[in-house]
């Protein structure tokens, strides 16, 4: 296998998207994979377009987000594209569209998809639109149809937190409000996946939630639980609080599945990034940005050390935990690279969501670190 | 601590699951705890007396004939 890594912060969207794929394709010869990573600023049909002129007959999956990782730091302007060559290699993928309106189906009718090629192992590239309804839904479609021969790995697309649009595509097409998948057999690929949030303070109980909107946490209004729990925060700096104190809910091997606030109504319920299961037990979560540094280490040695030579690496890191660590997200990246080893190449996304597991079955994540480490399989 | 803590929530939120609007929905919520608090692999619920069960929900398998291979492993 061969490996192209590039990335052009270039303005404008042809020559941008074309002078990175031009890059990684000089590095990994005609690929058999293409995966693009853009930022929300681009006009995506033309970074597409152009991408596409380069890679010729590859396939391809991709999705535009709050930025791209590169081994240079992070862009919250960029394309950043990876291409993966070797008679090795067999790749198929699906783009599905109306993720909104069918999400357990569109992941489900992807997984047939893939099936279709019959491949029967291998990683499933999983990106989907990050503010699509229920996300969760779509890797339960996904998974449910697949089975857990397969490993799962991905992130949702965003637009810099503005929360208009955004884009997924493959070698068929460009969309919006659906999910790009691509699976790849042929390279060993392992994955790792982290935060570093901790618990404080008691449980609660969400006694009253329907999707996204948690109405009631132990019997009473959400915000006023959550502002307690917190000492008493006013609504107008719910953002600041809610970026740095989320809800974790662990599962039986003691990890959390964090779950992010975004807004508080005048019901005084809380909107949340993902959904929140009723009855759940859920802790409000802190974090310092060494414990979260730390584990985003943890997390690299973890991939990297299921693969005997690593030769590219997948990062996708929650745009939250960008924004909280500010300029120490660098911190971050370097322990990353330093887990994975300084000269393996490495792209990656500022994911609003991301997609992986703790043992076979990928859930939807927040505020998480999911990495993944590649190589060409041993004969 | 954290263990503690988990392993009791998790007591919790599996004690309070109850019928709700329908069969479907139960079951639904069923699953999503058996997935998200034990990271079961594969799920498999039958309804009804001995020798007249149905399979009401399944979970991780690509093909159906693999239900009962599964079961007959385990």
């Amino acid at each position: 296998m061969k490996v192209g890594i590039a990335y052009s912060t270039l303005d404008d969207s042809r020559r941008a998207g074309r002078m990175a794929a031009e890059e990684a394709v000089k590095s990994s010869g005609e690929p058999a994979l293409t995966l693009l990573f853009t930022t929300d600023d681009y006009d995506q049909e033309v970074v597409y377009e152009a991408v596409k002129e380069v890679i010729g007959a590859s396939k391809m999956a991709g999705f535009c987000a709050g930025g791209i990782v590169t081994a240079d730091g992070v862009f919250r302007q960029g394309v950043g594209v990876c291409t993966l060559s070797g008679d090795e290699l067999r790749v198929v993928t699906s783009l599905q569209r109306g993720l909104s309106v069918d999400p357990r189906g569109a992941g489900r009718r992807a997984g047939e998809e893939l099936l279709a090629s019959g491949l029967d192992q291998g990683t499933v590239f999983v990106l989907p639109d990050g503010f699509a309804a229920n996300i969760s839904e779509v890797v339960r479609g996904l998974y449910n149809t697949m089975g857990p021969e397969f490993r799962y790995v991905g992130g949702g697309a965003g637009d810099n937190l503005r929360f208009f649009k955004t884009y997924q595509s493959t070698e068929t097409g460009l969309a919006s409000d659906a999910l790009a998948v691509a699976l790849l057999d042929g390279a060993t690929i392992q994955t790792g996946i982290g935060h570093g949030w901790k618990p404080t303070g008691d449980p609660l109980v969400i006694t009253a939630a329907e999707g996204k909107r948690v109405f009631e946490i132990d019997g009473r209004p959400a915000f006023d639980v959550y502002s307690e729990c917190l000492g008493g925060i006013p609504v107008d700096k719910f953002a600041e609080y809610g970026m740095r104190y989320p809800l974790g809910i662990p599962d039986i091997s003691g990890n959390y599945l964090i779950r992010d606030p975004l807004a508080v109504n005048d019901d005084q319920s809380i909107d949340f990034v993902t959904e929140v299961p009723r009855n759940a037990v859920v802790s409000v979560m802190e974090g310092d940005v060494a414990d979260l540094i730390e584990t985003a280490r943890s997390v690299a040695q973890a991939a990297a050390g299921g693969v005997a030579e690593p030769q590219f690496a997948f990062l996708f890191d929650c745009i939250s935990r960008c924004l909280l660590m500010g300029e120490e997200f660098e911190r971050e990246l370097k322990a990353i690279r330093e887990a994975i080893g300084m000269e393996v190449p490495i792209l990656g996304s500022l994911t609003f969501g991301e997609v992986g597991s703790y043992a076979d079955v990928p859930l939807f994540h927040n505020k998480t670190t999911v990495i993944a480490v590649g190589g060409s399989r041993k004969l | 601590m954290t263990q503690l803590t988990a392993e009791l929530s998790i007591l919790y939120e599996i004690s309070s699951l109850a019928f709700s609007d329908s069969e479907e929905d139960f079951i639904e919520e069923a699953r999503e705890k058996a997935t998200r608090l034990f990271g079961v692999r594969h799920f498999v619920l039958f309804l009804g007396p001995k020798n007249k069960r149905r399979l009401a929900a399944s979970w991780g398998f690509r093909h159906p004939e693999d239900i009962a291979k599964k079961i007959g492993q385990s």
